[in-house]
């Protein structure tokens, strides 16, 4: 194209006939001859066609020119680099263009395209001027200077300064456009200056001529100049060119009235498309930087459709991709400022801005036609310049932040500095969450936030971590003294400094919560709690020791009196409590954020916790025992005013561990333990790890509980035993009186008037059933002392006033004790004593054989032998007895026949011969004053052994049989039994020896009538021994009546037959006694002690 | 030798008279078996696949000795390294210190002596507290010889040395029951006053016959 325009300009005017241009060289008048000849073309209109053309203007031709870039430029700051920008100038014209200036670098990129008007092709040349402006020199710029080299272009630029030189050339060069048009538009030319044969570096410059081809674009490039010209005007205008300002009101690319209007008029006149309308007002709004983004992007879209449609000649393209890589270039330079170039105090209008400019950059991106010109510059894509940019900005702000650091020496100022990075840090971040990171995200995808907040807090770590470990690894182990001097000022507690470090530390790791979890686990600041975990174990042992002190005091300083008249407890109960609550306060506030270590530091604490309490409970019993021997000889405990203030006094102490106990059961729910098990199930292995963490606790709890509750008892148990004379004495005189006011009214009554006011109610209770335990305990030691020389009247009154005293202390309206459970074994034991000692001893004797048949009935005793008999009554009123055998015989020390029963019918024991016989009486004898006993025969060495023989009672009907007295009480003992006791005949002069009795009540005896005798069948009895082991009370309550001939004969008779344990041999029979005496041996033993 | 030993319930304050339990610590390497040991002398149970401890965890156990009843407050600590900050505080106010080893690991007898030095730190304790080392994995190819551990045993004050399998429950209740002997030996001495080397004679006469009977 070059080669023909040449050509052209040579012939000069002629522009429609071509060829080379050596051709032209031809002497014009011969031409003009043969042309006149060929095509007779008249003189006249050659004149007239020649004047024509000279009076038109001669046509303009420019050189597009393209400054791409230099290289190997000489470095003129003290940083090494330059701050290029090139002047162009042509030889034939005095206007001057110059390009941006780059900024630190020897190897600047400007791709700014010129258009340049040439005069003559053949000679014109271009003057291309390579200056660097120099750095306004900074005291900064001192530390910069690496080396004498450095120095001296730092000496040389503050002399530049000094004498007002803004910028020094670096080289020129003349191109001759011809030149450049032959090197195939594009080249690298050498940069030369003062005829020197430095080396000045190279410019790379590309360059087309344009003609005819483009008068529409230069008419619009006049356009261009016109609308740059009105802009500027506009902005000036109302004062929004100065970039401070530019977001109080962004441009939206309006212009003045008449400015517009002969603007318009311009473009008509000129005659230009609408294409280029757009490129032009794109090209210079691109460049405003107060041009209001969203009215940038709509340019943007524009000019892109226009792209898309094709509208644009390549010139024109060549044009836009300057104009995308300036505003390219510009953007990603604002945002390595981004808090300047967008500030988030501006708001709504800096986001707005900042969402329409990052939406024009990714228009660029994603619009293919826009896209394929910035891969021409070979840009990377937007979103990556973008990431950089933001990079920069943070490591720009993160330098200026870390420099307050430099010099710091003290710990104490490290601290100081340490607080305000991090708080900075946290404002930064808080900036980049709240402001910019929605922007971002959905603008252009970028995880603004995330890749700050890792950045940042990385840059943090190395900063905080070795400081805080340093001074908690260099602390000295806490000394035994009590006040702790000089650690205090690094104590983890509201108010120091490390305190705040920490705090901060956790905002700045809060911020990300809302980033996902991978981001998180990389932060740099996620463990920042464990770099003072020590400082928190240092604070809990500190805490311990006050605690423990703090305890000492409140006991000490404990009038035990009720605070106020809703509590039962008194000061020192709070106190504690209080120093619970500070705990907690504490570690609410440090909110520690690792689920799984806080479980572990809590059951520590909670640990630390329960052993306070013990200390606690000790004291305050240590407290109250000390009074009570003060006041020892005050024997009516609880009813002189003086005890009554005593009283009290025990009473407060016994609710304030209560108080506490109940407290410490619900620390763990305060503490929030159970919050922290549900955060640790959630994780992983999380369910493992909480079955470990919940038992521990719960165990350490219950530990705690217990202990308590028997400090509690404890301390029951050494007020009732104060009470015990009191209330043995209350209790001998109701029994002597026969009447329950001694003990009800004048004792239990005013001292549980006193306990209900001063306990709470559980303490109450437990009082309570102590009480009850006791009284239990007097009334059976009562009982035995008298059971010898009291009437049967004596203890139906006794157990009368027993049974008042139980309801009593079980009123119904739930606040004593539960009457249901208050029977206790011992109460139980000692209420059928009571009712066996008031009973008649033929009665106690028709008990002993019931109990025997109930016995006989269930078989737990040992088969002695089975007996076969038949026994009824006749309807004319006749007792009938007829024995019929016995077998399966055992006698005592017969080894052999241990089994007979199981052996079956079978078993003969031919070496232990049996001569055995039936004895049959009715019992209690007393009541069948005048009945003879009956014998059967001996069977001699027989087993089984018959007897068949029938015995006739005496004149006996069921409704004549004597009723005992305790027929009302319907226990069953209604009438006389029969007896049938199996023995083994001894030689004369020996007792015969008892193998087993069995008996029937008489009120179950069949009643026939005479003539049917035959048809009742027989019966089939085991006969036993009474065994010791099972207790009968009937045979207790005889025991006692010594001076009764029927009791003591009855017992002596059957002492003889009952079985005795080994163990127990020798021991009379009185077997529940040990048991009612052994049924609290602690209360015994209590009670020795006092 | 063991002299006069100040039991602390409480930090820095003085023995409460009625402790009722006695607080036991176990301390050793992760893995080596101590969760295994406590749960199979608390609960007589076994599981091959328990979790590791996290931080601490306790049981207790009731036990007689000399027709006392005692309840043992054992404190089971976690091994691995990242819990270390968290586990020593539980070491104050310990009555006695179980360190147990695992006879198939090398490594972690040579760690024998950095735990009991951290026990030492932070129980606050003389050096001469009275240590139990504990060999546990009988059931498993040994690696480290007997001599060895009581060379070690012998050079650390005279230690007593038992040894121990959780899994087939062999010396558990052993150690456990040495344990609490060699506690209300030193009480009762400190009762009485008298010179405490001929109960440590005592005690390892009836430690060697404990041992014996494991093997």
């Amino acid at each position: 194209m070059g080669g023909t325009k040449a050509g052209v300009w040579k012939v000069g005017g002629e522009g429609d006939l071509s060829g080379p241009s050596t051709r032209a060289e031809v002497h014009m008048e011969q031409v003009l001859r043969v042309l006149q000849a060929a095509f007779q073309v008249t003189q006249d209109t050659i004149d007239r066609l020649r004047t024509d053309v000279r009076t038109r203007p001669a046509p303009e031709v420019n050189l597009q020119l393209s400054i791409k870039e230099a290289r190997e430029l000489r470095p003129q700051t003290v940083k090494g680099t330059t701050n290029p920008y090139v002047i162009v100038s042509v030889s034939s014209n005095s206007a001057s263009h110059r390009t941006r200036l780059e900024r630190d670098t020897l190897w600047p990129k400007w791709n700014q395209v010129f258009t340049l008007p040439i005069g003559n092709l053949q000679n014109e040349v271009i003057r291309l001027e390579v200056w660097h402006e120099h750095d306004t020199v900074k005291m900064q710029g001192l530390t910069a200077v690496r080396d004498i080299k450095g120095m001296s272009r730092l000496v040389r630029g503050t002399t530049a300064q000094v004498q007002h030189q803004a910028s020094h050339l670096l080289g020129h060069v003349l191109v001759n456009v011809k030149d450049l048009i032959e090197r195939g538009a594009d080249g690298w030319f050498d940069l030369e200056k003062n005829e020197r044969s430095k080396e000045r570096g190279s410019i790379h410059l590309a360059g087309s001529v344009t003609s005819k081809a483009q008068l529409e674009n230069k008419s619009r490039q006049s356009y261009d100049a016109l609308l740059a010209r009105l802009v500027y005007h506009q902005l000036t205008a109302t004062k929004n060119n100065n970039e401070h300002s530019e977001w109080l009101r962004p441009w939206d690319g309006h212009l003045s009235g008449p400015g517009a209007a002969s603007l318009a008029q311009y473009a008509i006149m000129l005659d230009i498309g609408e294409a280029a309308l757009h490129l032009a007002w794109w090209k210079v709004g691109s460049r405003v930087p107060t041009a209001d983004a969203v009215w940038v992007l709509a340019r943007l879209q524009e000019v892109q459709a226009a792209i898309s449609k094709n509208l644009y000649q390549d010139e024109e393209l060549l044009e836009l991709r300057s104009s995308f890589c300036s505003f390219i270039h510009d953007h990603t330079e604002r945002l390595k400022n981004l808090h300047k170039s967008f500030p988030p105090s501006s708001g709504v209008i800096a986001r707005r801005q900042l969402t329409y400019t990052l939406k024009a950059l990714q228009c660029m991106q994603h619009h293919a036609g826009t896209r394929a010109l910035l891969d021409q510059e070979g840009l990377l894509p937007l979103h990556e310049m973008v990431t950089a940019s933001l990079a920069t900005h943070t490591k720009n702000w993160w330098t200026t932040v870390i420099e307050k650091l430099r010099g710091v020496r003290t710990t104490d100022q490290q601290i100081t500095h340490v607080i305000n990075i991090v708080k900075e840090a946290h404002d930064f971040l808080a900036i980049a969450a709240n402001t910019y990171d929605a922007i971002f995200l959905k603008e252009m995808n970028i995880p603004y936030m995330q890749t700050t907040y890792l950045m940042v807090s990385k840059k943090v770590n190395p900063c905080v971590r070795p400081l805080v470990m340093n001074i908690y690894n260099s602390l000295p182990p806490l000394g035994d003294q009590e006040e702790e001097v000089g650690v205090d000022i690094y104590r983890l507690d509201a108010g120091t400094s490390l305190w705040e470090l920490y705090m901060n530390l956790s905002r700045l790791y809060q911020l990300s919560d809302r980033l996902p979890a991978e981001a998180r686990a990389e932060s740099g600041v996620r463990e920042y709690h464990r770099w003072f975990s020590r400082g928190v174990l240092r604070w809990l042992e500190l805490a311990v020791c006050r605690a423990q002190s703090m305890i000492r005091r409140a006991v000490e300083l404990d009038m035990l009196e009720p605070q106020d008249d809703y509590c039962k407890f008194s000061s020192s109960a709070s106190d504690t409590l209080g120093i619970f609550i500070d705990v907690k306060i504490w570690w609410q506030k440090l909110a520690w954020p690792d689920p799984e270590n806080s479980a572990v530091v809590l059951t520590k604490i909670l640990e630390d916790i329960c052993s306070s309490v013990l200390t606690y409970s000790n004291l305050i019993r240590e407290k109250v025992e000390h009074i009570f021997h003060q006041h020892e000889n005050s024997t009516r405990v609880f009813i002189t005013q003086q005890a009554r203030t005593l009283f009290r006094e025990i009473c407060i102490g016994l609710n304030n561990i209560e108080r506490v106990r109940t407290e410490l059961v619900n620390l763990p729910t305060q503490f929030g333990f159970h919050e922290l098990l549900q955060k640790i199930r959630e994780s992983d292995n999380g369910d493992a790890a909480a079955a470990q963490l919940e038992p521990t606790v719960d165990r350490l709890i219950a530990n705690a509980t217990e202990n308590m509750e028997a400090k509690v008892t404890e301390f029951i148990d050494t007020v009732v035993e104060k009470m015990q004379p009191t209330l043995e004495r209350a209790v001998n005189e109701a029994c002597e009186e026969q009447s329950s006011r001694p003990l009800l009214a004048q004792v239990l009554d005013p001292t549980l008037e006193l306990t209900i006011d001063q306990l709470n109610t559980s303490n109450f209770k437990r009082f309570m059933w102590r009480v009850w335990e006791e009284l239990v305990d007097i009334f059976s030691t009562t009982v035995m002392r008298n059971t010898e020389r009291r009437k049967a009247n004596y203890f139906g009154g006794v157990r009368k006033i027993l049974e008042a005293t139980l309801s009593f202390l079980s009123p119904a309206d739930g606040k004593g004790l539960d009457e249901e459970t208050a029977m206790t074994p011992a109460y139980k034991s000692l209420m059928e004593l009571l009712e066996n000692l008031r009973m008649s001893s033929e009665s106690l004797i028709a008990k002993y054989y019931q109990e025997r048949y109930d016995e006989q009935l269930e078989e737990i005793l040992p088969c002695k032998a089975r007996l076969y008999a038949k026994f009824l009554f006749t309807k004319p009123g006749k007792l009938i007895v007829e024995v019929i055998m016995a077998k399966d015989m055992v006698v005592e020390g017969d080894a052999c026949s241990i089994n007979s029963r199981s052996g079956g019918l079978a078993l003969y024991n031919a070496h232990q011969p049996i001569d055995s016989y039936v004895k049959v009486q009715l019992v209690p004898q007393e009541w069948f004053p005048g009945t003879a006993i009956f014998k059967t025969k001996t069977q001699r060495k027989q087993d089984p052994a018959v007897y068949e023989q029938t015995f006739d009672g005496p004149q006996l009907t069921q409704d004549s049989l004597p009723h005992s007295d305790m027929s009302k009480t319907d226990d069953g003992v209604r009438a006389g039994f029969l007896l049938f006791t199996l023995k083994d005949y001894n030689l004369p002069g020996f007792t015969n020896t008892f193998i087993g009795e069995a008996v029937v009540p008489l009120s179950s005896l069949p009643c026939v009538d005479s003539s049917q005798v035959h048809n009742v069948t027989h019966t089939c009895l085991t006969m036993t021994a009474p065994g010791l082991d099972i207790g009968y009370n009937s045979l207790r309550a005889l025991h006692f009546r010594t001076g009764d001939k029927v009791a003591s004969s009855f017992i002596k008779k059957v002492s003889k037959r009952l079985i005795e344990p080994k163990a127990k041999a020798g021991t009379p029979v009185r077997p529940d006694e040990d048991k009612a005496r052994s049924r609290s041996p602690n209360i015994r033993e209590r009670l020795k002690l006092s | 030798m063991v002299k006069c030993i100040t039991l602390r319930w409480f930090g820095h304050l003085e023995r409460l008279a009625e402790s009722e339990m006695t607080k036991v610590v176990i301390l050793g390497d992760g893995g080596v078996g101590k969760s295994c040991l406590m749960n199979r002398f608390v609960t007589d149970r076994f599981d091959e696949h328990s979790f590791h401890t996290i931080g601490v965890e306790f049981l207790n156990k009731e036990i007689e000795l000399g027709g006392e009843t005692y309840t043992l407050q054992i404190w089971d600590t976690a091994g691995q390294e990242r819990f270390k900050s968290l586990r020593t505080p539980f070491y104050r106010g310990s009555d006695m210190c179980l360190l147990t080893f695992s006879i198939d690991d090398p490594p972690s007898f040579k760690n024998l002596e950095m735990w009991r030095k951290e026990f030492v730190y932070y129980a606050d304790v003389k050096a001469d507290f009275p240590f139990l080392v504990v060999g546990n994995k009988v059931d498993l190819e040994r690696r480290v010889e007997r001599e060895e551990a009581e060379a070690w045993c012998r050079e650390n004050g005279d230690l007593p040395y038992i040894e121990t399998s959780a899994k087939i429950a062999t010396n558990v209740e052993a150690s456990f029951m040495m344990c609490l002997k060699r506690w209300a030996n030193i009480e009762s001495n400190q009762e009485r006053l008298t010179m405490p080397d001929t109960v440590q004679l005592d005690g390892g006469g009836s430690d060697r016959r404990l041992c014996s009977c494991s093997s």
